[in-house]
């Protein structure tokens, strides 16, 4: 009753209460604004190291290697004896040219034929890169036998 | 200190004190529920890739230590039928995933223990030699679990129509004994012309269905095979095996229900 009838009391409490609200109300926003920066800069760095997890756990060999002088066909089996699934381009050099260059899929602990199309002679040598999309890549040399 | 307490007097007597109070209580907030939880989650994270680097390396170590020794052979002079007789140099327990035999894989899931040995069953190639116009050489290997592969020793395996299984290109006599699954205990002597004793192995056999050995030897030379096998009466079996410039390896094949 008193702070009622005391009007001059009533513009500070007012203005406490404004001030109070206005910096709650920042306050809330910028913990908001921050706490939806945090979330988004922890999934972008999960997803980059991630990334580099996958990278550094690829693991695969050129397990055999054999030409079909019938069809012309370079057959490479790529075994992928890592822990994540990879996708592989070969490409072929050397005394004969050719690539298959569609991002084979090889599941992890699976091995896949790749087929190079290119026209080999009996003795050329072949110098085959398979190149993971994550770029990583793995050497084999073959050289064309007698059929 | 003058200046300290009349700053404190003054906050006391400020109504906005309100406000810096909760003003701190939401930014010290911000640092416990945004700020800390980033930067242990970015900790964590980082040890994720530190301990996939520690796995990958002994993954790679593990990789690098595998070595065994792959010997395939016909079980048989004229069979189809191929073994392979794996013996671990290493350690580790090495799985065998795949078997090649020239262009054509067969899957395969076989375990051989750290230093230990085994015999895959039979692989049937006869689509493979029916194919054969004269003498068609056949190599083997083996894929691990790992990603290594292991040429066998005994490669090429020679085949052709007219005399069966022949010899490979260095100077060889390869052994293999065929077995009715019980306990054996072999001894195997391989003499040269001159009577000096150059191999001697002796070997517990225990509910195998064969085994096979290769005797490297020096050259063309007529040596001499003696397979003593001790469990229960002694059984000797002898064999002349003529080693050649044109047939540099031999297989011996002792008779199956001989033991």
């Amino acid at each position: 009753m008193r702070l009622l009838s005391n009007r001059k009391a009533l513009t500070p409490v007012v203005a406490t209460i404004v001030l109070c609200g206005v910096v709650l109300t920042v306050g809330i926003s910028v913990w908001s604004l921050t706490y939806s920066i945090t979330r988004s800069l922890e999934e972008n760095y999960y997803e980059e190291i991630k990334r580099q997890i996958d990278a550094v756990s690829e693991r695969f060999i050129v397990e055999h290697v054999s030409y079909d002088n019938e069809t012309d066909i370079l057959n490479v089996w790529v075994f992928n004896y890592g822990e994540v699934d990879i996708q592989v381009d070969v490409y072929v050099r050397g005394d004969a040219e050719g690539q298959n260059a569609t991002a084979i899929l090889i599941p992890h602990g699976q091995m896949e034929r790749i087929i190079v199309p290119l026209v080999a002679n009996m003795s050329d040598e072949l110098s085959i890169t398979v190149i993971s999309r994550r770029q990583n890549v793995v050497y084999a040399t073959y050289v064309v036998p007698s059929s | 200190m003058w200046s300290m307490q009349l700053m404190l007097f003054r906050l006391h007597k400020s109504k906005s004190a309100m406000s810096t109070v909760l003003g701190m209580l939401i930014f010290i907030g911000i640092i416990f529920t945004c700020v800390m939880p980033f930067f242990l989650y970015i900790n964590h994270v980082n040890s994720l890739y530190d301990q996939t680097i520690v796995e990958m390396k002994q993954f790679d170590r593990d990789r690098a230590l595998e070595n065994i020794d792959v010997y395939a052979y016909p079980i048989n002079q004229s069979s189809s039928q191929i073994r392979l007789y794996i013996k671990n140099q290493c350690p580790l327990t090495v799985e065998i995933v795949r078997i090649w035999i020239n262009d054509r894989y067969f899957p395969y899931n076989l375990q051989v223990s750290g230093m230990g040995e085994n015999i895959t069953n039979p692989i049937d190639i006869q689509d493979m030699i029916s194919q054969v116009d004269g003498v068609e050489s056949f190599n083997a290997k083996v894929t691990t679990a790992r990603g290594n592969t292991f040429s066998s020793l005994t490669n090429p395996l020679q085949y052709s129509n007219e005399s069966g299984w022949g010899g490979g290109p260095s100077f060889a006599i390869n052994i293999v004994i065929e077995l009715n699954k019980s306990v054996y205990y072999f001894i195997i002597n391989v003499k040269n012309s001159n009577g000096t004793t150059i191999y001697h192995d002796e070997v517990w056999v225990i509910l195998e269905s064969s085994i096979m050995r290769r005797v490297d030897v020096s050259g063309p030379d007529t040596y001499t095979v003696d397979i003593t096998q001790t469990q229960g009466p002694d059984k000797t079996w002898s064999t002349n095996v003529q080693i050649t410039l044109e047939e540099p390896t031999k297989w011996v094949y002792p008779p199956k229900d001989y033991w």
